[in-house]
């Protein structure tokens, strides 16, 4: 047990979670700017491998924020500043000899509208692959590739007679886990995802919440929601944010029954946000 | 009526009006143009018309009107008077082709069958009654009937030697030109590189001499077979009767049809007209542009779009990404947008100048300094040519490329850039690989418009190299096949010169609105198969349907 006791200004913050294991994702005080508004204050966390870690809050919390800077998407927009420590695998990414596009071949990420290249099925799963140069010259590895990937995304079925129709055919659902799909013929580590299921219907959620749970033994999953229900559905691991703070970070099963602070158990019952 | 107005359905229809108008409008100057040229192809018929003063006329009434009151004396005034416009051709005759006639002086009209028009390469066409068909002074066809059904092997045996001569004197003789021109160019040139000692470069100079007199021998045997061949083809003539009743000789080598449309049946006059529109599309034009075709126009016009086309293009592509992709966006890339955005605005001789000043005065005039010294004064690219004036058309259309480029680019959603990012690749694999493709339709929009204002413009061309006639193509068999510096005819050019430059305006109309239709066809054909293309593209990309 460990109480992250060393932030500076004494927040009414918790943070619980076994500090033991090794963390895959170890983030220390980190300050995010978006040009002089500071949207992130000093947030401290550890994320752990082969857990689900969930991320909640009411929205502008700067949950997508911290999701974000963890593979850096943030510095696609002018003006943003990163203060403090995020080390995965003990290695700062905001290091200057860090080469961002290496950096992000570890990182899947889902984002929360599906979001298919204008390609055939087959060539957006093989997409990642390609631009890392990785079986150049071997088709029938890429085919394994991409085959694997869409079967890790409960997608191979439905559409290994069509592979070389357009990803944009798709129904909703079968877009979002294409997406998925693709992140993991990169083969990554880490995968983050933004509010993957937000738009879609509750059959298809059910899907990636079941898809979620399979794929925990091999990554290492970082999920946005603002579904209290899957929150608690599909995380060992959840983290409650508010307005720019993180609240409280404990095992999901204590969030939800007995939350520590006041302000989680507000937000978890239902009474604000 | 409240109620009307707040519905905004009073706006709906005035929108609709608009629409109507602008459609009408539109497809009433196409139909208007197509028939005035049209008019030209169709085999109207040949009238007779004897006037009260005895005199007789031959030929079609192509237009009828009445003469406008105030003009009139009074005695006419109220019963108005009619006039006949008639084509009555035979210009090495009477001088002109056309003569009015007035009503009262008309005594009788009447349509012969026999009567004939005969197309000439040289004085316009010849209106007639052909009698009979010499050969060596001795007559082989007689009378209407044998003419008619029997001429026309005489006249395919006569286009033949024409073609032949043709090809000689066009494709051989300009061969044999070309070369000699290199020839005497490289003298020039060693001349010009030995002018300390010109003793030393004399050997050189006498061996291109020989090589020189030799073509010029082959020259002598090409002339040789073209006087032999004219001499054959001259043998034959044709004696027609005129209106007056006079007795003309015209050589056949001279003619190009003979056709009688007063008894022409409809499918005839079908053929004819299909004929007549196939010469105007691959025959060279003849008779100072009112007559034969205007391929080389065409050729001219299409050549320009597309040398156009591969500059400005890649020019505006690549500079729209810089924009849109890399740039910091800032107050000095708005300034630049706001610069380009002007670019596109700026009246076309402004570009004109500008290209006559850059292109040809300076980037021209620099080569010819650099590279082709010994034959100045006389300039080889320091003057007007397809090269110049289609980059000139090119900085013309590069900021419609931008503009189109930068609004696809910037239409790409943010979601797939972002995803293509995450998943490690770099920026410009981003932009090539996924950024590119989904803005190529966009892209060729802006292609299509720029395609379609180069096509259309006509005063910079006027001053960068564009002539009334080009005795050759930018392309033929000569090496470097590709002759970038030589002058070139435009359709749209064209339209203005045989419109208001042409000594026989009245004669040439009919040129004139073939032509405009043949511009706006070519217009329309270059986007309508950019569209398709288009839309093959767009078919790729269509959005996603849940």
């Amino acid at each position: 047990m460990e109480k992250t006791s060393d932030l500076k200004e004494p927040l009414a913050v918790v943070n619980k979670v076994d500090s033991d294991k090794v963390a895959k994702i170890l983030v220390k005080d980190m300050d995010f700017y978006y040009g002089s508004v500071l949207a992130l204050q000093k947030v401290s966390m550890k994320i752990q491998p082969n857990r689900v870690t969930a991320l909640i809050g009411p929205s502008g919390c700067g949950k997508s924020t911290f999701l974000r800077s963890l593979n850096r998407m943030n510095d696609l927009i002018d003006g943003v500043r990163v203060e403090g420590e995020i080390k995965i695998d003990g290695v700062d990414i905001y290091d200057k000899a860090i080469d961002v596009v290496e950096l992000r071949k570890k990182i899947g990420m889902i984002f929360q509208k599906s979001n298919p290249f204008p390609k055939s099925i087959y060539e957006n799963v093989a997409y990642g692959p390609r631009v890392n140069g990785m079986f150049k010259r071997n088709k029938k590895k890429l085919d394994e590739v991409v085959e694997r990937s869409l079967k890790q995304a409960a997608l191979w079925d439905e559409v290994k007679d069509r592979l070389n129709e357009s990803a944009l055919g798709l129904s909703g659902g079968q877009q979002q886990r294409l997406c998925i799909a693709r992140a993991m013929a990169i083969e990554p580590e880490i995968l983050l995802m933004d509010e993957p299921a937000s738009a879609l219907d509750p059959i298809s959620t059910s899907k990636i919440e079941e898809l979620i749970h399979q794929l925990k033994k091999d990554f290492t999953i970082v999920i946005v929601t603002h579904n209290m229900q899957q929150a608690a559905r599909v995380s060992d691991d959840t983290a409650f944010f508010y307005i720019g703070k993180l609240i409280e970070f404990d095992k999901t099963s204590k969030i939800f029954t007995k939350p520590s602070i006041k302000q989680t158990e507000d937000y978890v019952s239902g009474r604000f946000g | 009526m409240k109620q009307l107005f707040k519905t905004g359905e009073v706006f709906i229809w005035f929108t609709g009006f608009g629409l109507a108008v602008t459609l009408l409008m539109i497809s009433g100057l196409l139909v208007l143009i197509l028939l005035k040229g049209s008019d030209y192809y169709y085999p109207s018929k040949l009238a007779s018309v004897s006037t009260v003063d005895g005199k007789n006329y031959l030929g079609q009434i192509v237009r009828e009107e009445s003469i406008p009151k105030t003009n009139l004396p009074d005695s006419l005034k109220e019963k108005g008077l009619d006039r006949y416009n008639l084509k009555i051709a035979n210009r090495d005759l009477y001088g002109l082709d056309f003569k009015w006639i007035e009503e009262p002086e008309v005594q009788s009209i009447t349509y012969h069958e026999d009567a004939a028009v005969i197309e000439r390469m040289e004085f316009g066409n010849f209106n007639g009654f052909p009698n009979k068909l010499m050969k060596d002074g001795q007559t082989i066809l007689e009378g209407d009937e044998n003419l008619e059904s029997g001429i026309s092997p005489y006249i395919s045996e006569i286009t033949d030697y024409r073609n032949e001569l043709n090809r000689l004197s066009k494709s051989e003789v300009g061969k044999i030109n070309y070369k000699i021109e290199q020839l005497r160019s490289d003298i020039d040139k060693i001349k010009y590189e030995n002018r300390d000692d010109e003793s030393k470069a004399q050997d050189k100079i006498n061996e291109i001499n020989n090589e020189i007199e030799e073509l010029n021998s082959n020259y002598a045997l090409i002339t040789h077979q073209v006087d032999s061949i004219k001499h054959i083809a001259s043998r034959y003539s044709l004696f027609v009767r005129t209106a007056e009743g006079d007795e003309k000789e015209i050589d056949l080598l001279n003619i190009v049809r003979v056709y009688y449309p007063n008894r022409m049946s409809i499918t005839q006059k079908a053929g004819f007209m299909i004929s007549k529109v196939y010469e105007f599309l691959v025959e060279d034009p003849r008779e100072s542009n009112t007559e034969g075709g205007v391929f080389p126009a065409i050729f001219g016009t299409v050549m320009m779009v597309i040398l156009m086309s591969f500059v400005s293009v890649p020019f505006g592509v690549i500079a729209a990404l810089y924009l849109r992709e890399y740039a910091k966006q800032g107050s000095f890339v708005r300034l630049v947008r706001i610069a380009v955005n002007n670019l596109a605005g700026i009246p076309s001789i402004v570009f004109g100048v500008f290209g006559l000043g850059f292109f040809i005065y300076f980037v021209g005039g620099t080569i010819d300094q650099l590279f082709y010294p010994e034959i100045l004064p006389t300039p080889t690219w320091g003057t007007g040519g397809i090269l110049w004036a289609s980059l000139t058309l090119a900085l013309l259309t590069v900021p419609v490329v931008i503009v189109a480029t930068e609004e696809a680019l910037a239409s790409i959603p943010r979601g797939i850039r972002e995803a293509s990012l995450a998943l490690g690749s770099t920026k410009w694999q981003t932009v090539k690989k996924i950024v590119l493709p989904a803005a190529a339709p966009g892209i060729l929009t802006g292609v299509i418009l720029a395609m379609a204002r180069g096509a259309g413009e006509v005063a910079p061309l006027m001053i960068t190299g564009v002539v009334k006639l080009a005795p050759n193509l930018p392309l033929d068999g000569n090496f470097p096949f590709f002759h970038l510096d030589r002058k070139f005819m435009h359709l749209g050019f064209h339209i203005f010169d045989v419109g208001f430059q042409s000594p026989n305006v009245e004669a040439a109309l009919p040129m004139v609105y073939m032509t405009t239709f043949l511009l706006i066809l070519i217009v329309v054909l270059l986007n309508i198969s950019a569209m398709l293309l288009r839309n093959r593209l767009r078919k790729n990309y269509k959005s996603a349907t849940f």
